[in-house]
């Protein structure tokens, strides 16, 4: 027995992948093992470091004052994209970009310890190196790439970039040239083009460089460079999904049920692709076709023998590919993109076709489209006559539907769905809300028949030669089906459940509900109640929530660079720590979540971070619409009984320095007529112009719910004691019953 | 009339925050507070200045002088909206004015002759006052904390004490004596106000208070009047005709006073 343990311990650990993943139940990527140091150290710490280094060095003034501004900012915005959750550290796809970058630096040991590469969440198809000595490799290039080979000339590429500090070169360039034309600029435009186009030629002898380069540094290990070619056709068709399949409308589909020909295109538009030999004047990078030409002339001379496409698994790579396109769905309905997200699961099912984490992203993305249809002034965000190649029907259809059509498309798939999979928490949730959307067309369901019309021989019956002319017509009709009247047949197989109907009559009862509310607060009435309301201040009662990533940042507006780095992190700090410090008095249990506050074994809770945060960010896109669960719901429930309270609290302030001529001038002109203000005025034309956004929003994260506590603009400057005051009174009004 | 409006209006306020939030200042709600003030003496004297009004002597005359008032302040944050304080000011200020008396000499079977006396009094006032305090939470202020209006009821009891008395006697170069005004130089004055103003908070505990006053008198009536006065006539008793003059210069003297002030206090939050 110990030794069949034994052995099993072995392939899962050779393995790990292996076992990891059942993409029928896809389980989303997340952050594992140690939390990396470089998440935890702060950037002004990081910052301290670099000005020191730099302080010795031997270059003149300004130069060193622009690599201090280099430092400053690339710290910052690195260490923000780091702990915004969007970059994964050990999971699967990070420890193979890990591996192949191995390869590359098998013989340089010195500059791999340098080098951390991560999979960056994004749906672009995109890569790129910081002079830190990060590589992020984006979830829709890994998407695209077809070999691991050509994974490792991206690789090298931007190993390249990273090893002759080509971000720092560039920022310097921009800075000397900025310097040189500030004076002109006011005079004369063309020179800031020329300024433009100058650093965009430095910026394309970059990127040769680094393509030269890199490919010697590919050439040092035995990958085979037959598809290296390709690398430029994932460049030029990048913004395509990962396959062109054409879209089969049957996955939405019954048998009475089908998506008529006027929501069908009958061509889909011709693939262009970006322009091989297009102008790169105004771009950051050469042209396609230079690159190809580059690149075959280096690999002229170069034999493809011992080498191999995959130098650590084939099986790996496709994996890992697959990982990232699963992840790709979940991420256009991140970003409101629902007709991607549906084509992108319908690709997937190709070869998971009873995946039910595809068919829970399809649902998902046809309740996005049902809601914002039916949200009052709502506009499609997408065109779909600029897509090309198939996944153009699927934005078509979702352009076209109309907002009744959308809702009972989604209600019937969503419906449907749930039978299937009578387990899953996730369903029950949409479909509830679904119903409530459904009852904004319809009070009944009478216009859904329980049967077919006609049963499917009926054409036949229009061919009987004693039927009336207009009894010919009618069984024609209906035999053929009205394309105006299609979304009648949804329901056939589903109008008698008794759960179908008490979910109709729950649904119809809330949206009566809800619209006697909407109206309300849409009135003047109910207007005014609302800022007595916010006056007031709120008494929920509740006695433990978790605060997650209180978020603090400061500006002026006056300067060239507006964010306030360093007072931003300060400020980041001390609001955490008001946070913690004011909890107790205000009698409030409060859990803090923040990634700058975790300890590196704290991994679970960077990943909780990123969920929730994910989830926020989904909540505040869809603040105008009723209550929508979360795309990752089942992990938000999750998180809610971990930490004990289904209650989390976002909260922050936005400080801003702005200047307001206006301000003064009217200060001035007051004191005139009423000189005894003079005063006044002289104070307030010599003060700093301070303002704030302080929001606070807390929500029931298993139901969605909102109650938002604060989003007020106030005309101040930053302090303790306003944040105190602010915060105090955000988990008071939370506390009080 | 208008004070019972006033305090029904004040209760209603009072009334309605009581449903609302109230979590002070990190749980503080009470604050004591010592505070001076002044108020430009553009419209009348100061005990040590006579303003721009003109007697006898031209060096009198003053320019831009300030009277001062010191006192406390007592609040309490009933919710994040609104404050109710008690406060306490005294002041000094200065007013003139023209009374008259019968002259010593009269002759028989004529109307009674008065002297005209010149009469610089120094007013001490004690202000008692209650103030219900508006703070605009969306805008950032809660209750003690930030930008605030308040709506001020004051009372001020005046006791005034004549500190110059110079007689234009009716027979000249009788200047033998005088009979007395007769005033009785105390008078309660009702004011209505509307403060603008700040609480900012250091170390969690010390708050300091600035502020703007504009008040406008409840007398309105009697204001008209004191400035349709004219000169008593020989029939008419001059000793009431005093007494009431002296309020209603009392009056218009403090409607000026009292138009605009400026203050701060420096306190403590208590609990």
């Amino acid at each position: 027995m110990k030794s069949y343990l034994f052995v099993a311990a072995i392939l899962m650990g050779a393995f790990p992948a292996l076992f990891s993943q059942d993409f029928n139940k896809y389980q989303l990527l997340v952050s594992e093992g140690r939390i990396p140091d470089q998440y935890l150290i702060s950037s002004a710490k990081k910052y301290e470091k670099e000005i020191e280094a730099i302080h010795n060095e031997d270059v003149k003034k300004k130069e060193k004052k622009s690599k201090k501004q280099f430092a400053l900012e690339s710290n910052f915005w690195e260490d923000d994209l780091l702990q915004s959750g969007l970059v994964l550290f050990n999971d699967e796809v990070s420890k193979y970009l890990g591996e192949v970058m191995n390869v590359l630096l098998a013989e340089d040991p010195e500059l791999r310890e340098k080098v951390n590469v991560y999979a960056l969440r994004s749906t672009e198809v995109n890569a790129f190196a910081t002079d830190r000595g990060n590589i992020y490799v984006t979830l829709g290039m890994l998407a695209q790439l077809e070999d691991e080979a050509q994974l490792a000339y991206i690789l090298s590429h931007e190993l390249v970039h990273f090893n002759r500090k080509h971000s720092l070169d560039l920022f310097l360039a921009g800075k000397k040239m900025r310097r040189s034309s500030s004076r002109s600029e006011l005079l004369n435009n063309a020179v800031v083009k020329d300024a433009l186009y100058a650093r965009n030629t430095y910026s394309k002898e970059l990127e040769s460089q680094a393509d030269e380069e890199g490919l010697d540094l590919f050439l040092n290990t035995s990958y085979a460079t037959s598809t290296l070619n390709t690398v430029f056709d994932v460049l030029r068709y990048g913004y395509l999904p990962f396959d062109n399949i054409p879209f089969d409308h049957s996955i939405l589909e019954s048998d009475y049920y089908r998506i008529p020909e006027k929501l069908k295109l009958e061509k889909v538009q011709l693939i262009t692709g970006e322009e091989e030999d297009a102008d790169d004047k105004k771009s950051t990078h050469p042209n396609i076709a230079k690159r190809r030409k580059a690149l075959a002339q280096s690999l002229a001379d170069v034999s493809g023998e011992g080498r191999q496409t995959f130098l650590i698994s084939e099986e790996r790579f496709k994996l890992v590919r697959q990982m990232s396109r699963y992840e790709i769905p979940m991420l256009y309905l991140h970003r409101d993109r629902p007709a991607d997200a549906v084509y992108s699961a319908f690709l997937l099912k190709q070869t998971e076709p009873a995946s039910v984490f595809l068919d829970k992203i399809i649902a998902k993305a046809l309740y996005l489209v049902a809601k914002y249809k039916n949200y009052p002034g709502f506009s499609y965000p997408s065109d779909p006559d600029k897509i090309e190649g198939e996944s153009q029907q699927a934005h078509y259809l979702l352009h076209h539907i109309d907002a009744k059509e959308a809702c009972v498309l989604a209600l019937r798939y969503t419906w449907s769905r749930q039978q299937q999979y009578p387990d899953d928490p996730e369903l029950p949730t949409i479909l509830a809300d679904m119903f409530i959307e459904f009852a904004q067309h319809f009070s009944d369901l009478s216009p859904f028949p329980n049967n077919p019309p006609l049963p499917p021989d009926s054409l036949e019956a229009t061919e009987d030669p004693n039927a009336s002319k207009y009894e010919k017509i009618r069984r024609q009709k209906a035999a053929e089906g009205d394309p105006d009247e299609y979304w009648k047949m949804a329901f056939i197989d589903m109008v008698d459940h008794p759960d179908f109907q008490i979910g109709f009559e729950t649904g119809l009862a809330e949206h009566k509900e809800r619209s006697e509310l909407d109206e309300y607060y849409r009135s003047s009435k109910g207007k005014r109640e609302y800022r007595k309301f916010r006056k007031r201040g709120l008494s929920l009662g509740i006695d433990h929530i978790v605060l997650v990533n209180p978020f603090f940042l400061k500006l002026d507006t006056r300067k060239e660079t507006m964010q306030q780095y360093i007072p931003t992190e300060v400020g980041q700090e001390r609001f955490r720590e008001l946070a913690k410090e004011l909890a107790p008095l205000s009698g409030l249990k409060v859990q803090i979540l923040d990634v700058c506050a975790l300890r590196s074994d704290q991994t679970d809770r960077f990943n909780d971070i990123r969920m929730l945060n994910d989830w926020f960010y989904e909540q505040v896109q869809h603040l105008d619409l009723s209550y929508m669960p979360g795309w990752n719901q089942e992990q938000i429930n999750a998180i809610a009984e971990k930490y004990g309270t289904d209650y989390f609290l976002w909260t922050g302030v936005i400080a801003e320095r702005e200047p307001d001529p206006e301000g003064v001038v009217l200060t001035i002109l007051t004191s005139l007529i009423v000189p005894i203000l003079t005063p006044f005025a002289i104070y307030n034309a010599l003060k700093n112009r301070h303002q704030m956004l302080y929001y606070a929003i807390l929500f029931d994260v298993r139901t969605g719910k909102r109650e938002i506590i604060k989003f007020d603009f106030i005309k101040k400057k930053v302090s303790d004691t306003l944040l105190k005051a602010q915060l105090y009174d955000t988990m008071k009004q939370i506390s009080t019953e | 009339m208008w004070n019972k409006t006033l305090l029904t209006c004040l209760s209603c306020l009072f009334f309605s925050s009581l449903s609302s939030q109230n979590p002070g200042y990190l749980g503080k709600h009470f604050i004591l507070q010592v505070q001076g003030g002044t108020a430009p003496a553009i419209f009348g004297p100061t005990p040590n200045d006579r303003g721009l009004i003109k007697r006898y002597d031209s060096s009198q005359t003053g320019a831009l002088s300030l009277n001062t008032r010191i006192g406390a302040r007592a609040g309490y944050a009933f919710s994040r909206r609104n404050m109710a304080s008690i406060g306490f000011e005294t002041f000094k200020t200065a007013m003139i004015m023209t009374a008259y008396s019968p002259a010593r000499l009269q002759i028989i079977g004529q109307p009674t002759v008065l002297d005209q006396h010149y009469l610089f009094y120094h007013l001490i006032g004690k202000s008692f006052q209650f103030h219900w305090g508006m703070f605009n939470p969306i805008k950032g202020s809660l209750a003690p904390y930030g930008a605030y209006t308040n709506l001020v009821l004051e009372a001020i009891v005046i006791d005034g004490k004549v500190a110059e008395d110079q007689v234009s006697y009716y027979f000249t170069g009788y200047e033998g004596g005088y009979t007395s005004t007769r005033i009785e130089p105390d008078f309660t004055y009702w004011s209505a106000g509307l403060e603008v103003g700040v609480n900012d908070i250091f170390f969690d505990r010390l708050t300091l208070n600035l502020a703007c006053r504009f008040n406008a008198p409840l007398h309105l009536n009697r204001l008209q009047k004191a400035y349709q006065y004219t000169a008593p006539s020989p029939n008419q008793n001059s000793i009431a005709h005093n007494q009431f003059f002296f309020e209603l210069e009392t009056i218009k003297r403090m409607a000026n006073y009292n138009l605009i002030q400026f203050s701060a206090g420096i306190g403590v939050l208590l609990f």
